[in-house]
């Protein structure tokens, strides 16, 4: 894939910013735990921040390559779609999050 | 929702738990087109299901459609598992996940539902590693004592033995696995995926009756499988001749008499007298016929499961991760990532006391 001078989506970083709303901040930290682990693959030359306000999932992505934005973005949300369905299926009742053991 | 949580959620930290109470894991096991659920209490499987990913003939399965797939059966999966194990989630003592070797796309989906149902259960997490998982799994059934290992797959092809703390790899290949050729013979012939390539090649071996000679490769402990299928790809006009059912038996007699070499190459030099075979190639029972043949001259004995645990598996996993469990051995949060290649000698084997 060719990345000329002359490809006008290409000549400077672009981004792309996630805004996700959880029913409460608990399951926001669940997402935000589950989804930040795992890096961006090594040849990707997209960056993804991911970050917590209140219950509300931020992800911010940016990158030298538009293909390249798109594919981290629709692998971050096939993953939230999956986080979201295991929430709706398997969330107990009373549920808190836990403390800090198992953050360990 | 409601029939699975008949508790509330009760903190129970690591210490509380004393060794003899029964420890009950759940694994999830997605690194290749196999995705598998496992629930264990104390050595006993009380479910195992699974689904696979299988594409048109002549087709591989690709990372991203796998990765796909397991994110839409994992759901589903996690209910049956739970539904025929007769558990409720309150029950488990931890969550188990293969952290690698494996494809990568297909082993963060697992991962990251595996770290969700953690944090949402409140368990513990235990990243495993999937050829570890093998091992352990087959000790477990067979009850093999201290054996020679050959596992075989078609992402990996090792020879283990143990020694002090680690699995170490004795033999290997040095470029592709066998059952990774296996996989790849069977897409140049087109044989149906379903429900592997490899079991379709074992059947139609069956019926071979020519032994065309291929290229043989074994270099001291360690062999190649990618020259046979370059000379199969090369000769595939002369090789008409020959029926698809002599080719595939010639296949499997070079290539398993390879494994058979080196199996015995290990055993002589460790002076064992037992051969464990586990990973998905382990189902075929030509080789396990070949191993047999080759241990009666010496005396030794040969073990195998069936292809429920053969096979990817997520029992496997559960296993494995309640033995690292029951020592201590956790995983932190930051290290719940996933790694495409994973040693089997990384891993420290705490859990065996034997030398």
């Amino acid at each position: 894939m060719d990345i000329s001078s002359k490809d006008s989506l290409n000549c400077s970083p672009v981004s792309a910013e996630l805004h996700i709303p959880f029913p409460s901040a608990h399951l926001a930290t669940v997402a935000y735990n589950s989804l930040r682990v795992d890096k961006e693959p090594k040849r990707s030359t997209t960056t993804k921040v991911l970050s917590l306000e209140a219950n509300i999932l931020k992800a911010s992505f940016t990158s030298g390559d538009t293909r390249q934005l798109r594919t981290a973005v629709n692998s971050f949300l096939d993953l939230l779609i999956l986080v979201s369905k295991a929430i709706d299926e398997f969330t107990p009742p009373d549920f808190i999050i836990k403390e800090c053991p198992l953050m360990i | 929702m409601g029939r699975y949580f008949s508790r509330p959620c009760c903190k129970r930290a690591f210490s509380d738990i004393n060794t003899s109470k029964m420890v009950v894991s759940i694994g999830f096991e997605g690194s290749a087109n196999k995705l598998g659920i496992g629930i264990i209490r104390d050595g006993i499987v009380l479910a195992n299901p699974r689904r696979t990913f299988i594409t048109p003939p002549g087709e591989g399965f690709k990372p991203v459609d796998t990765a796909n797939h397991h994110q839409l059966n994992i759901v589903l999966l996690l209910k049956e598992a739970l539904d025929e194990a007769k558990i409720d989630p309150q029950e488990i003592d931890v969550v188990c996940y293969t952290k690698g070797p494996g494809l990568g796309s297909p082993l963060v989906s697992v991962a990251v539902f595996a770290r969700t149902v953690s944090q949402l259960w409140g368990k513990p997490i235990i990243g495993v590693n999937h050829c570890i998982g093998h091992i352990e799994m087959a000790r477990l059934i067979t009850g093999a004592q201290n054996p020679i290992v050959l596992y075989v797959s078609g992402g990996n092809t090792q020879i283990i033995a143990y020694s002090q703390k680690r699995y170490r790899i004795f033999g290997e290949t040095v470029d592709i696995a066998v059952g990774n050729c296996l996989d790849r013979f069977a897409r140049l012939l087109k044989l149906s995926n379903h429900p592997s390539p490899g079991h379709n090649i074992e059947q139609l071996a069956k019926n071979g009756k020519i032994y065309v000679p291929l290229p043989y490769v074994v270099k001291g402990m360690d062999m190649s499988f990618s020259g046979v299928l370059t000379y199969i790809e090369e000769f595939a006009t002369t090789l008409q001749e020959y029926t698809v059912e002599d080719l595939c038996f010639s296949l499997q007699e070079t290539v398993f008499a390879m494994l058979v070499e080196t199996t015995e190459r290990a055993m002589a030099h460790c002076g064992a007298q037992e051969v464990l075979i586990c990973g998905g190639v382990g189902c075929n029972i030509r080789l396990q016929e070949m191993m047999s043949e080759m241990c009666k001259e010496r005396g030794a004995k040969v073990f195998a499961t069936d292809e429920r645990f053969c096979i990817d598996n997520g029992a496997m996993i559960a296993h494995a991760g309640a033995e690292m469990f029951r020592v201590g051995v956790l995983t932190s949060w930051e290290d719940t990532f996933c790694t495409q290649r994973y040693r089997t000698d990384e891993v420290e084997v705490k859990w065996r006391n034997d030398i």
